[in-house]
C-alpha cells in the first residue's frame, strides 16, 4: 500500500519536474508563469520528500522488518493502517490546494515571512501546513511501530547485535523520526496559528522572528536527510553482500557509524543557515560538526567497497543499482562536505550547486537504493521476478539521464545561477548547460516509463519465484514467495547474522553469537 | 587585508576539489576493479567479515583530512568575516520585493538596483529587508549574506578591478525572485565621486512643456506615494527612488534596458512585463503615457 | 521488554518531549529577544498558577496510589483514587480556563503580540494534553466500574506514564513561564 502510494506520487512529482525543466530549458522562457513555477517547484520538493521517499522507505520497512526478524506481523497493525491513512490524507490535502485557489508557493522549506499571510495570500500554504502535520503524525506512528516491533517481536534467539543491517538502520531511523518530526510539527503548528489566528511567531514586523522558523525547520530538516538516507544505506548493506556472496565488511563499523550519524544529525542543522549571518563562533561549531558527520558516512562507503573485495560478484540489476548508488552518492556526499567549508558555502549555498547536491543525495542516493531494494525484494513480495532485461534499460537510461541532468548543475551553481528561479538571463554558458540538463530529464522520464511497464507486465505473469532466488541469508528468504499471511510456520535456528547461510553450509557456519 | 575574500574562497575550493577528486577517483577505481576481477565464477569465496585495523586506519586518515579543512575553514571565515563592534555601514542595502534600495551613509545618496562603489576600497555593507528574506550575492565580489527583516547584517564589499559585476537575490523571495538581479559598478575614486555629486543634485527642472506635463502626471497620479523624486532620507521608498532614474542603464532590477520603448511598455501594463510586481496598472491615456515617458527619461 | 503497549507510550512520550521543548524554546526565545514580553509576563499571577500546579502534582500522586492499589488488587481503593486523579485534573484545567478568561479581559490574546502567541500556544497545547489524558482516564474509570473491568485494567498500563509526563511538562512550563520572569 505504502509502495503504491509512493509510486503514484512519484509519477506526479516527476511530471512536475518535467514541467520545471521544460521551463528552464531556454533563457527568458515564458512557458509557465512565475506563480505557477513557484507552486510547482514547491510541490515537487514537498511531494518527493514527504510523499514519495518517506512512504517508499516506510513501506519497505513495514513489509520487511517483521519478515527479517522472524515476526509474524508488526507490533501494532492498526497503528500501521492509521499511519498510512494519515500520510494519504496529508498528500490528498496538499494536492487539494490546487482546487482551492492555488498550491503552496513558498518552497518546501516554507521560509517565513514569505509564507505568512501578508506575502502568500492564497490558501496553499495552509494546506501545506496541515498536510505536513498529518504526514508527520503518520511518520511518527510508523516509527513507533518500527521501534516497538524490533524491541518486542524479534525471534527469541535473535539478539540486537544480530539484526540484519536494514532492520538495524530502520530501527535507528525510528528514533531519528521520533525526535525530528515533533520539531517540524511544532514549527508547523506555530505557523498555522500565525496564519489562522493572527499570531506573531514568525512575523518580524510585529515582534516575531523570521530566523526561528529556519531553526525549527532545519533542526528537523537535516535529520530528515539522514532519515531518508539511512534506510537506503540499509538496503545497500543487504544487497551488496548477497550479490558478492560475502558477509558485510565490518558489520560493527557499519552498525555503529549509523548510530554516530543519528546522533550527529541533530548537531549540524545550522549549515543550512551559514548565509544567515550568525557569528563566526556559531558557524565554526556547526562547520566542525558537519565535517565530522562526513566521517561515519565515508566509513560506510569504504565498507561497502570492502565487501566486494575478493567476493564473487553477480551483476544483477539490483547490484548494479547498488553500485550506481555508491558512485553517485559519493559525489553527493563530497559536494555536501564542501558546504561544511563555510566560505565555500557562502558562495554556493542557494545556487544550482545545491540543487545538484540534493539530487545526488536523494535521487542518486536514496532513490537508487530504493530501486536496488525493489529489484531485490520484488520476487519475495510478489512471487515474480522483474525483467532483468528491462531493468537494465531502466538502469542505464536513468543513470545516464540523471548524471546528464545534475552533474552540470554543479557548474551552473559555480557560474552564479541561484536556485528557485523560474527563468534566467542569457549569460555565457547558462543556456547550453540548462538545455543539456533538461534533455537529461527526458532520459530519466523514459527510464521511469520502462520501470512502470516492467512492473505492469511482471504482475501479469504467473508466480514463479523460488523461496530464495538470490541465495540470500536473512530470514525473509526462508518463507515462500510471496509469504503466507502468517509469515512463519516455523523459524530456522538462529545463531548468527546469517541464519540461512548456516542452514545451507552446516560445515562452515558463521561464528555463533548467542 | 592580505587576500580579497574571493581568493580565499577559491583557494579553499581548489584544495577541496583536489581531495574530493582523489576520493572520487579511488571509489570509482576500486568499484571498477573489484567488479571486473571478482566477477562471479560460481565459487564461494572466503567468508571474511572485515578488518578492524584497516577501518581504524581509514578513520584516522579521515580525521586528519577533516582537521585540515576545519582549520582552513576557521581561518578563512575569520579573514572574510571580521566585523568591528558597533559597526556603522558605509552603504545600506535594503531588499524589497523585487528590487534593491541603496542608501549611502556618508554622502546621503539614494539609488536603486545599480550600485556604484569605488575600486580598491573596503566598504562595509549593512543589509536588511523591508519585507521577506532576500540574499545579497555578487559571485565575483565575495560572499553572500541574507537580508532579513528586522535584523541588520554586515559584510565587506571589495573589488580590485573596475567594471560591472552582476549578482542576484539568492533567497527565494516570491514570484519575481528570478528577476531580482543586481549590478555593481566599480569605478575609480574620481568617477565615483563625480557620480555621487550627480546623484545629490535635486531633480532637474525644465521649461520643456512635455517634461512639465509629465511631472504633473507623476504628481497627480499618486506616483509619489511610492516613488520619490527628491534626495531626502525620509522620503517614500516603497518603490525605487526616481530622482535620477535616467542615469541608470537598466531598470526593473536589471531586467530591462532603460530606454523609452521598454519604459513605455512597463508603464502601460506592468503585469505584462513583470507579473507579480507591486506596481499597479494605472491605465494611462496615451497622452499621459507619452509625457511620463518623456519626463522620466529626462531625470538624469 | 514484554509490554509493548507501555513501550509504545514511552516512545510516544519521548517524541512528545521534543515537541514541548520546541514550544518552550520559542517562548524563551521571544522572552530573551523582545523587551515588551517581560513587562507583559509580569501580569501573570504566579501564586495562583502555583496553587493549580500543586493540584496537578497531587493528581500524579493519587495516580501512583491508584496504581499501587491495583497491584495489590484493591479495586475499591483503585477506583477512588482514579476518580480523585480525574477531579484534580479537572480543577487544574478549570484554573487554566479561568486564567485565560482573565488575560483576555486584559486584552492579552493570541493575536495581541508575541508573548500572547507563544504563551497561549505553549499552555494551550499542554492543556490539550491534560484534557486528552482526562478523557482517557475517565474512559478507564467507566470501564472499570462496568462489566468491562478487565479491559479497563489492561488499558491502564501505560496511561500512568502519560499522565506523569503531562505533569512533568507542566513543571517545566511553570518554571519557564511563571517563575523565570520573576528571577
Amino acid at each position: 500500500m505504502y509502495l503504491w502510494l509512493a509510486l503514484f506520487f512519484f509519477i506526479i512529482g516527476g511530471l512536475e519536474a518535467m514541467v520545471l525543466r521544460a521551463q528552464l530549458a531556454l533563457p527568458n522562457n515564458e512557458l509557465i508563469s512565475p506563480e505557477t513555477y513557484n507552486q510547482l517547484f514547491t510541490m515537487h520538493g514537498t511531494t518527493m520528500i514527504f510523499l514519495v521517499l518517506m512512504p517508499a522507505l516506510i513501506g519497505l520497512g513495514t513489509y520487511l522488518i517483521p519478515l527479517m526478524i522472524g515476526a509474524n506481523e508488526m507490533a501494532f497493525p492498526r497503528l500501521n493502517a492509521f499511519s498510512l491513512w494519515m500520510t494519504f490524507m496529508g498528500g490528498t490535502l496538499l494536492y487539494f490546494s490546487f482546487f482551492a485557489g492555488g498550491g503552496p508557493d513558498a518552497g518546501w522549506f516554507n521560509y517565513a515571512p514569505l509564507s505568512e499571510n501578508n506575502y502568500s495570500s492564497s490558501h496553499g500554504v495552509d494546506y501545506y501546513l496541515i498536510g505536513l502535520i498529518l504526514t508527520g503524525i503518520g511518520s511518527i506512528g510508523a516509527a513507533l511501530n518500527f521501534v516497538t516491533t524490533v524491541l518486542t517481536l524479534r525471534a527469541p534467539d535473535m539478539k540486537l547485535n544480530m539484526l540484519p543491517l536494514f532492520v538495524w538502520m530502520m530501527f535507528i531511523n525510528g528514533f531519528l523520526i521520533l525526535a525530528a518530526f515533533p520539531l517540524l510539527n511544532a514549527g508547523l503548528f506555530m505557523m498555522l496559528i500565525d496564519r489562522q489566528f493572527d499570531a506573531h511567531f514568525f512575523i518580524p514586523s510585529s515582534g516575531g522572528s523570521a530566523i526561528l522558523w529556519q531553526h525549527f525547520f532545519w533542526a528537523f530538516g537535516h535529520p530528515e536527510v539522514y532519515i531518508l538516507a539511512l534506510p537506503a544505506f540499509g538496503i545497500i548493506s543487504e544487497v551488496i553482500p548477497v550479490f558478492s556472496r560475502k558477509p558485510i565488511f565490518g558489520y560493527k563499523f557499519v552498525a555503529s557509524s549509523t548510530v554516530a550519524i543519528a546522533l550527529l544529525a541533530f548537531g549540524v542543522w545550522v549549515h543550512h543557515m551559514f548565509a544567515v549571518g550568525m557569528s563566526n563562533t556559531v558557524n565554526g561549531f556547526f562547520a566542525a560538526s558537519s565535517m565530522l558527520i562526513g566521517i561515519p558516512t565515508g566509513i560506510k562507503v569504504i565498507n561497502w567497497i570492502g565487501t566486494m573485495y575478493k567476493g564473487s560478484i553477480r551483476m544483477t540489476v539490483s547490484m548494479m543499482f547498488a553500485l550506481a548508488f555508491l558512485i553517485d552518492f559519493t559525489i553527493g556526499g563530497l559536494s555536501g562536505a564542501s558546504f561544511a567549508i563555510v566560505p565555500i558555502d557562502w558562495q554556493l549555498t542557494d545556487t544550482y550547486y545545491v540543487v545538484a547536491h540534493i539530487h545526488y543525495v536523494f535521487l542518486g542516493g536514496t532513490a537508487f537504493g530504493i530501486f536496488a531494494g525493489i529489484f531485490y525484494w520484488f520476487p519475495k513480495i510478489t512471487g515474480r521476478h522483474l525483467s532483468e532485461k528491462l531493468g537494465k534499460w531502466h538502469l542505464w537510461l536513468f543513470v545516464f539521464g540523471f548524471n546528464m541532468t545534475f552533474l552540470l548543475q554543479h557548474m551552473l551553481g559555480i557560474l552564479g545561477m541561484p536556485r528557485r528561479i523560474y527563468t534566467y538571463p542569457d549569460l555565457p554558458y547558462w543556456k547550453i548547460l540548462n538545455l543539456i540538463s533538461s534533455i537529461g530529464a527526458i532520459f530519466m522520464f523514459v527510464a521511469i516509463g520502462i520501470f512502470l511497464y516492467n512492473i505492469f507486465i511482471t504482475l501479469k505473469k504467473p508466480r514463479s519465484a523460488e523461496d530464495n532466488p538470490w541465495e540470500a541469508w536473512t530470514l525473509e528468504w526462508s518463507t515462500p514467495s510471496p509469504p503466507n499471511l502468517k509469515n512463519f510456520e516455523q523459524l530456522p535456528p538462529i545463531h548468527s547474522r546469517r541464519p540461512l547461510w548456516d542452514l545451507n553450509n552446516p560445515d562452515n557456519p558463521d561464528k555463533r553469537l548467542n | 587585508m592580505q587576500f580579497p575574500d574571493i581568493e580565499i574562497t577559491e583557494r579553499l575550493f581548489l584544495y577541496f576539489g583536489i581531495v574530493a577528486f582523489i576520493i572520487f577517483v579511488l571509489v570509482v577505481f576500486f568499484i571498477n576493479r573489484f567488479t571486473v576481477k571478482y566477477r562471479d565464477k560460481g565459487e564461494i569465496p572466503v567468508q571474511s567479515g572485515g578488518n578492524e585495523k584497516f577501518e581504524v586506519g581509514m578513520i584516522i586518515i579521515a580525521v586528519c583530512i577533516t582537521t585540515f579543512f576545519l582549520v582552513m575553514t576557521l581561518m578563512g571565515m575569520k579573514s572574510i568575516q571580521t566585523i568591528p563592534d558597533n559597526p556603522k555601514a558605509d552603504l545600506n542595502i535594503i531588499g524589497h520585493q523585487w528590487w534593491w534600495e541603496a542608501r549611502y551613509t556618508e554622502s546621503g545618496v539614494l539609488t536603486a538596483n545599480e550600485i556604484h562603489i569605488p575600486v580598491g576600497e573596503k566598504i562595509l555593507l549593512g543589509l536588511t529587508s523591508a519585507d521577506v528574506i532576500h540574499s545579497w550575492w555578487i559571485p565575483d565580489l565575495g560572499r553572500k549574506l541574507d537580508m532579513i527583516p528586522g535584523m541588520k547584517s554586515y559584510m565587506w564589499l571589495y573589488s580590485e578591478k573596475e567594471g560591472e559585476f552582476l549578482g542576484a537575490c539568492s533567497e527565494f523571495c516570491g514570484a519575481q525572485h528570478a528577476r531580482m538581479r543586481i549590478r555593481v559598478i566599480v569605478q575609480s575614486r574620481e568617477d565615483f565621486e563625480a557620480w555621487e555629486q550627480g546623484q545629490l543634485k535635486e531633480a532637474k527642472f525644465s521649461s520643456d512643456a512635455l517634461f512639465n506635463r509629465g511631472k504633473q502626471v507623476f504628481e497627480e497620479r499618486t506616483c509619489t506615494n511610492c516613488h520619490s523624486i527628491t534626495v531626502n532620507q525620509d522620503s517614500a521608498d516603497i518603490g525605487p527612488n526616481l530622482t535620477h532614474f535616467a542615469s541608470r542603464k537598466h531598470f526593473l532590477s536589471d531586467m530591462k534596458e532603460n530606454n523609452k520603448e521598454n519604459l513605455r511598455a512597463w508603464l502601460k501594463d506592468p503585469q505584462q512585463v513583470k507579473s507579480g510586481a507591486k506596481m499597479p496598472n494605472f491605465i494611462f491615456p496615451e497622452e499621459e503615457l507619452e509625457a511620463l515617458v518623456h519626463y522620466l527619461s529626462n531625470l538624469k | 521488554m514484554k509490554d509493548k503497549g507501555k513501550l509504545l507510550i514511552l516512545l510516544l512520550v519521548g517524541s512528545e518531549t521534543f515537541f514541548f521543548i520546541s514550544l518552550i524554546i520559542a517562548y524563551v526565545y521571544y522572552r530573551n529577544f523582545t523587551n515588551t514580553v517581560d513587562t507583559v509576563a509580569h501580569t501573570l499571577d504566579a501564586t495562583r498558577a502555583g496553587i493549580f500546579t500543586l493540584f496537578l502534582i497531587a493528581s500524579s500522586v493519587t495516580l501512583i496510589v491508584a496504581k499501587n492499589a491495583l497491584k495489590k488488587d484493591n479495586r475499591k481503593r483503585f477506583k477512588i483514587f482514579l476518580v480523585l486523579t480525574v477531579l484534580l485534573g479537572v480543577i487544574f484545567i478549570s484554573g487554566q480556563i479561568g486564567e485565560y478568561i482573565g488575560l483576555y479581559k486584559k486584552q492579552i490574546t493570541l493575536d495581541s503580540d508575541v508573548f500572547g502567541s507563544s504563551f497561549f500556544t505553549l499552555t494551550g497545547f499542554h492543556g490539550l494534553h491534560v484534557i486528552l489524558g482526562l478523557i482517557a482516564l475517565t474512559i478507564i474509570f467507566l470501564l472499570s466500574i462496568g462489566k468491562m473491568e478487565r479491559v479497563g485494567v489492561a488499558a491502564f498500563s501505560g496511561m500512568d506514564v502519560y499522565w506523569h509526563f503531562v505533569d512533568v511538562v507542566w513543571i517545566f512550563v511553570f518554571y519557564f513561564v511563571y517563575i523565570m520572569p520573576l528571577l
